[in-house]
């Protein structure tokens, strides 16, 4: 019978091991790589030295089926530490390492305390922990790579005094994503709490986050790109009699950040928008208290400069970021346009009597030029619009987009000299 | 707007300088750096703020003063104001409404009443130059009816057509709708597909891989199976080399044990039988020897036995009988010798008793010992003591010498009593005889010397007389002799007591011989009894008995020889018993051992002895391989339980051995092979990474995305432009043209009647009712005439609900004829209602407008 103590299990998922990184340095990818190795050896040694019941890895602990040597040897030799440690593993398979494609986990499938959920049909599995502790683990895994039902709907409901700890590689409807993902076997929280149990793990969405007393998000082991930063790693859960306690733990070796950087008329040139960017960083970064050589930071830069011209010059820019990082001795900075435009007064721009003038007019209306709009939307750009109001609001987007450009394309560059 | 002056404290070469100027036609005359440009720049810094509004980059600021400063005062819609602007450490503006003495602080922004002109426009529609004029001459007249056509002469702006060349440029990099070239986005998409491919490739490969992985695992478990096999093998080998000699000895033992005959019989038979067998019969044969010799012996003993007759055995019959007499003979002869014995004491004490009492009285003998005998001594003696008591106190002296007397008497006693002794010597033992007479004389002297002081006792007085009478009396009929009355010391009396004593011994003697005589006849009555067992009277018993005994004697002897040879016989005897016993029990053991034999040998002794011997010594070989085997138990036990003993053996171990090193190279085949295509995964793994495959991808895709974004951005924003450009050129060059062909008659006098644009948009001319292409018809006046005609419209057109800005004309009319000034000016006359005009010249000005005339030393 349960419930005599507590149970302790570290959820983690979406560890992506052997995903690459679209950095073009190659160091910086090799760094990323090994760092991201390095967080997993901190999860399992967090698990070892912390003597947890069980680790509970749901879904994309594969980015790929196909591993590496090298790698293979590094996870082969972390799982088996955990596992010779007597701590139970609950792998459950998720969109990007679908069942029985990973053959670097077969050989473990004989050990006892390696459970794996491979099945789309839940697996249940009962679990007698050292200290007596009995836990209900109930699982379906992605048995293909787009498995968008909700298959936590057949999960059973909770029916014993056991621990009962579900895991799901899935959406759920309104929780915090980076971006647009895919619903992969979406499903709901009501849905998920309607199973009265003691802990449900998710995987999927990057983002740590708890959507519930007992639901959460594990988040990724470490940002696998810009959109992912901050602080990473996985959830300690302790689950007594009565309640659930989840805390965030870190495990992540690099940590990704993203910084707003206004560049104002006072950055009249490189050195001085140098300067301003790195001060602005540090400042950033002295918050955080984490090591700069191991933080990777993205700033998106926005406003009226008159740098504008040599910011949008890529060689300019990767002068600056390198300046910056060893300036401030981080791995990498990575800065990006997000909005720069040049120090035109656009409205007196758009007042005049000029061709400029009318395509600005045109540009803020475009809907009173119903032949334009006819030519504009027979661009490649408007052929995947599904509704109009999708196309106008595309199109919409486009021309704020375009707006500065044009009427820099327009404006012949003043002699700098 | 109108600008009244501008005040320059310090504005470039314009050191406090003011510059006054009408609200039309304004001429300002200088010399070459006079500080003309700097004039029009003054007034667009004026208009618009410093640019760039940077102390260090400004090109007018004073090297000395390192600042500009300057003050214009402006009218606006009737209001004046002063704008005061000031380039130092950061620009700095200030507006003063003189009417209403408000002042504004602002920094570097253009002024409030010019916000709807940019002050690009400004600079390139309001202010034109000589340059640009002289510009026209080097270009083409495909670029000036360009800018003309499309651009109407701002130049500040590109052209849209140039524009959207540069767009279409850059799109065809990015793309092409025509599938030609390799724009960047084909670029990566063909990389994207290579990446595919090699994607695809890669996991093909690893599929493939999967054949591999299969191949090590499969390796794997066979070297596994193998090492197992191997472990086995040796294992095995090994076992089987420390079971095959047990093996060997063990089927030796069966070998043997099947030698053994009978094997069920013999191993009935306790392996000592056979020594047993040979034991006993040694034992028998021994014993059988030993039981003759006594057979023999007792046969001898039988022989030295003696045979009795009749009266032999009668008499032995009768021997305890005889021996019984034999005693009474003794006792008989005992009693006979004791007769004489004591027939010779009586007669000797008769005779003493004789010879005594004839000493003492001298009456016979019988009438003597009759009256001695009757006497009573004791009384005598009391008497007599009494006797000698009275007569004692006279006497004493005499007693003295009767104890001397006594003392003599003594010592004759002694001599008797030895003399006695010699006597009784000399009597037992004949060779004494000589000593007993010696003896018979010393006892007569011991005699003598008692009798001696017998004689001196003698009674006393009257009552004396009565004492003696009684001891008369006692004496009587005897008399008593003299002496007795003077006897004191007794002897007399002593002598009779003596006597008395010899009257008593003979007496028991006399009674002892009676007593003897009857004994002996008794003991003669038994004898003869004896003898003749009642009959025989009439034989003398003594010789008879004494013969007889003899006989018995001798025959005694004899039986005694016989009983003790009887009793060797029956020791003999018994012992033969113990040996026919002891024979009977070795036959009983050896037949039953022989029984066995024979049924070993199947009714024949000795042949079942052979086959007992044989299947002995092949127990014993047995028994000697068993204990090998049994020296190590575990061995042992390990080999009588193992699973197939039929596998212990020599060839099967080398067909182990043979095994193991087929195993081995095999092994060696699959660890080289699970090596190769290890190396081959690695190999593989290595050549294709996923993750670097995917990094491309990813970025590949990103600048896809980012491209196809730039082509989406580039293709709007052509579509627009060109959309904006046709529509503003079909709205206002109508009336530009119109504009430009009214003005350009003006200034040329009605030469050229109209501008017209042609269907492919080239620029035509009316004159003297003849359409003619542009290059043809101009001269560079005409060209410089039609630009400020179109400059003026364009003017115009900009200007049409909004503030009129002064115009600056820089050395504009250096191209212009007088005529065709003189019109020009007639021209501006009309515009100098509506604009401030700026003439700017280094000419000397022929025309009547307000002049200023900037001083000769700020162009020095």
């Amino acid at each position: 019978m349960g419930f005599c103590d507590m149970l302790r299990l570290l959820h983690l998922s979406d560890l992506h091991i052997n995903a690459g990184f679209a950095n073009k340095s190659a160091y910086i990818r090799e760094q990323l790589k090994l760092s991201l190795n390095k967080s997993f050896e901190r999860a399992v040694t967090y698990a070892v030295n912390h003597k947890v019941d069980g680790v509970m890895i749901v879904g994309d602990f594969f980015d790929q089926p196909q591993v590496d040597y090298a790698l293979e040897r590094f996870i082969r030799q972390q799982l088996t530490k955990l596992l010779d440690h007597g701590i139970h593993l609950f792998y459950v398979n998720g969109n990007h390492d679908p069942a029985d494609t990973m053959s670097v986990l077969t050989s473990f499938k004989a050990n006892q305390y390696f459970h794996i959920f491979d099945s789309d049909s839940f697996k249940r599995e009962t679990v007698t922990f050292e200290s007596g502790d009995i836990g209900e683990f109930i699982a379906s895994a992605h048995a293909y790579k787009g498995e968008q039902r909700d298959l936590v709907k057949r999960y059973p409901v909770k029916s014993n005094a056991y621990y009962w700890v579900g895991m799901a590689h899935a959406s759920v409807v309104n929780a915090q994503s980076t971006g647009e993902k895919t619903a992969y076997m979406g499903t709901t929280l009501p849905q998920i709490e309607s199973l009265g149990y003691d802990y449900f793990a998710l995987g999927h969405i990057h983002i740590r986050q708890q959507l519930s007393e007992r639901v959460a998000y594990a988040g990724n082991l470490q940002g696998l790109n810009y959109k992912e930063i901050g602080g990473k790693g996985g959830l300690l859960v302790t689950l007594s009699e009565n309640s659930a306690v989840v805390e965030p733990v870190d495990f992540n070796e690099i940590q990704w950040e993203a910084i707003d950087f206004e560049v104002t008329e006072r950055a009249e040139n490189l050195y001085a928008l140098e300067t301003a960017l790195a001060d602005n960083i540090a400042e950033h970064i002295s918050d955080l208290g984490y090591p700069p050589e191991r933080l990777i930071v993205r700033v998106h830069l926005y406003g009226r400069s008159k740098c504008y011209h040599l910011l949008r010059d890529a060689e300019t820019i990767n002068d600056l970021e390198i300046a910056i990082s060893q300036r401030l001795k981080l791995l990498n900075v990575d800065l990006k346009d997000i909005g720069l435009a040049n120090d035109y007064d656009l409205k007196a721009l758009a007042r005049e009597q000029t061709v400029l003038a009318l395509a600005l007019e045109i540009m803020d209306a475009p809907e009173r030029h119903p032949e334009l709009l006819t030519r504009l939307y027979q661009l490649p750009v408007f052929k995947d619009a599904a509704t109009v109001q999708s196309r106008d609001a595309l199109l919409r987007e486009h021309l704020e987009t375009v707006r500065a450009e044009l009427v820099d394309r327009m404006l012949k560059v003043p002699n700098e000299n | 707007m109108k600008i009244n002056a501008i005040h320059y404290r310090t504005y470039g070469k314009l050191n406090d300088y003011t510059l006054t100027l009408d609200e039309g036609i304004n001429t300002i005359y200088g010399g070459n750096e006079a500080g003309k440009t700097t004039i029009f720049n003054s007034i667009r810094s004026l208009l618009y703020g410093f640019s760039p509004a940077n102390r260090e980059r400004h090109p007018y600021v004073n090297w000395t003063r390192e600042e500009i400063d300057f003050e214009g005062s402006i009218t606006v819609d009737g209001t004046p104001f002063r704008v005061m602007r000031q380039l130092k450490s950061s620009p700095k503006l200030t507006i003063l409404d003189e009417v209403n003495g408000t002042v504004e602080n602002k920094r570097n922004d253009s002024l409030p009443w010019v916000a709807d002109i940019t002050d690009s426009l400004y600079e390139s529609i309001y202010h034109l130059t000589a340059e640009v004029l002289i510009d026209l001459e080097t270009s083409s007249w495909e670029r000036i009816q360009e800018r003309l056509i499309f651009n109407y002469g701002m130049d500040y702006l590109n052209k849209s057509s140039d524009v959207v060349q540069a767009m279409t440029q850059e799109l065809n990099g990015i793309w092409r709708p025509d599938r030609r070239g390799t724009p960047k986005l084909a670029q990566i998409e063909q990389r994207l597909r290579e990446l595919t491919r090699t994607r695809i490739e890669g996991e093909q490969q690893y599929d493939n891989l999967k054949g591999l992985f299969e191949n090590v695992e499969v390796l794997a478990q066979q070297i596994q199976r193998i090492d197992q096999q191997r472990k086995w093998c040796i294992a095995t080998a090994q076992e089987l080399n420390k079971l095959l000699p047990v093996k060997q000895k063990h089927e030796k033992i069966e070998m043997l044990k099947r030698e053994q005959q009978h094997l069920t019989l013999y191993e009935k038979i306790p392996e000592d039988y056979l020594v047993k067998y040979h034991q006993l019969k040694e034992r028998l044969q021994e014993i059988t020897a030993e039981r003759e010799v006594l057979g023999n012996e007792c046969e001898t003993l039988e022989r030295e036995k003696t045979v009795f007759n009749a009266e032999e055995v009668q008499i032995l019959a009768n021997a305890a009988a005889l021996e019984k007499a034999s005693d009474t003979l003794q006792h008989y002869e005992l009693a006979e010798q004791q007769l004489h014995e004591l027939s010779a004491a009586l007669s000797m004490k008769t005779e003493q008793l004789e010879r005594e009492l004839g000493n003492l009285f001298e009456a016979p003998y019988q009438e003597a010992y009759e009256t001695v005998k009757q006497m009573n001594p004791v009384a005598l003696k009391t008497a007599l003591y009494r006797y000698f008591d009275m007569k004692q106190k006279d006497e004493q002296i005499r007693a003295a010498a009767w104890s001397l007397a006594l003392g003599k008497k003594r010592r004759y006693g002694i001599l008797m009593v030895a003399s006695l002794v010699g006597i009784a010597i000399g009597w037992r033992f004949p060779d004494f005889r000589a000593l007993a007479w010696l003896s018979m004389a010393a006892f007569g002297i011991a005699i003598g010397g008692m009798l001696q002081r017998q004689r001196k006792n003698q009674p006393t007085d009257d009552e004396l007389t009565t004492v003696a009478a009684n001891i008369e009396a006692m004496f009587m009929p005897l008399k008593l002799p003299d002496y007795f009355w003077t006897d004191t010391s007794l002897i007399f009396v002593g002598r009779i007591e003596q006597a008395a004593g010899l009257i008593f011994e003979s007496d028991k003697l006399s009674a002892r011989i009676e007593a003897e005589k009857e004994k002996r006849a008794a003991l003669e009555t038994v004898m003869r009894r004896a003898l003749t067992g009642g009959s025989g009277n009439d034989m003398p018993v003594i010789l008879t008995l004494q013969m007889t005994l003899q006989k018995l004697k001798a025959l005694s002897k004899a039986q005694y020889e016989n009983e003790r040879l009887q009793d060797k016989l029956l020791t003999l005897k018994t012992r033969c018993h113990e040996f026919d016993d002891k024979i009977a029990a070795l036959n009983e053991q050896l037949s039953e051992i022989e029984l066995k034999f024979l049924n070993l040998g199947m009714g024949n002794l000795d042949e079942g002895i052979a086959i007992f011997e044989r299947d002995q010594s092949i127990g014993k070989r047995i028994s000697i391989f068993e204990e090998e085997l049994l020296s190590d138990i575990a061995l042992y036990d390990s080999f009588k339980h193992y699973e197939n003993p039929e596998l212990i053996n020599e060839r099967y171990i080398e067909e182990l051995e043979e095994l193991r090193e087929e195993l081995e190279e095999t092994r060696q085949k699959a660890v080289s092979e699970k090596s190769a295509s290890e190396a081959e995964i690695e190999a593989i793994k290595a050549a294709v990474k996923f993750d670097e495959l995917d990094s491309e991808h990813q970025m590949l895709t990103a600048e896809r995305e980012a491209l196809t974004a730039r082509r989406d951005q580039l293709m709007i924003m052509m579509e627009v432009l060109k959309y904006a450009d046709d529509k503003f050129r079909r709205e206002n060059q109508p009336d530009i043209l119109n504009r430009v062909s009214q003005l350009m008659a003006e200034m040329t006098l009605g030469k050229y009647q109209k501008v017209l644009i042609s269907e492919s948009f080239d620029l035509q001319f009316l004159v003297d009712d003849e359409v003619m292409p542009i290059s043809k018809a101009f001269s560079k006046g005409t060209l410089n005439q039609l630009f400020l005609a179109f400059r003026l419209a364009v003017i115009e057109m900009i200007n049409r609900d909004k503030p009129p800005l002064p115009i600056v004309l820089d050395e504009a009319f250096v191209n212009w004829d007088d005529r065709r000034l003189a019109a020009t000016y007639k021209v501006l006359e009309d515009f100098a209602t509506r604009h401030q005009l700026f003439i700017l010249t280094c000419h000397e000005p022929k025309h009547p407008y307000h002049l200023v005339r900037l001083p000769e030393e700020t162009s020095s």
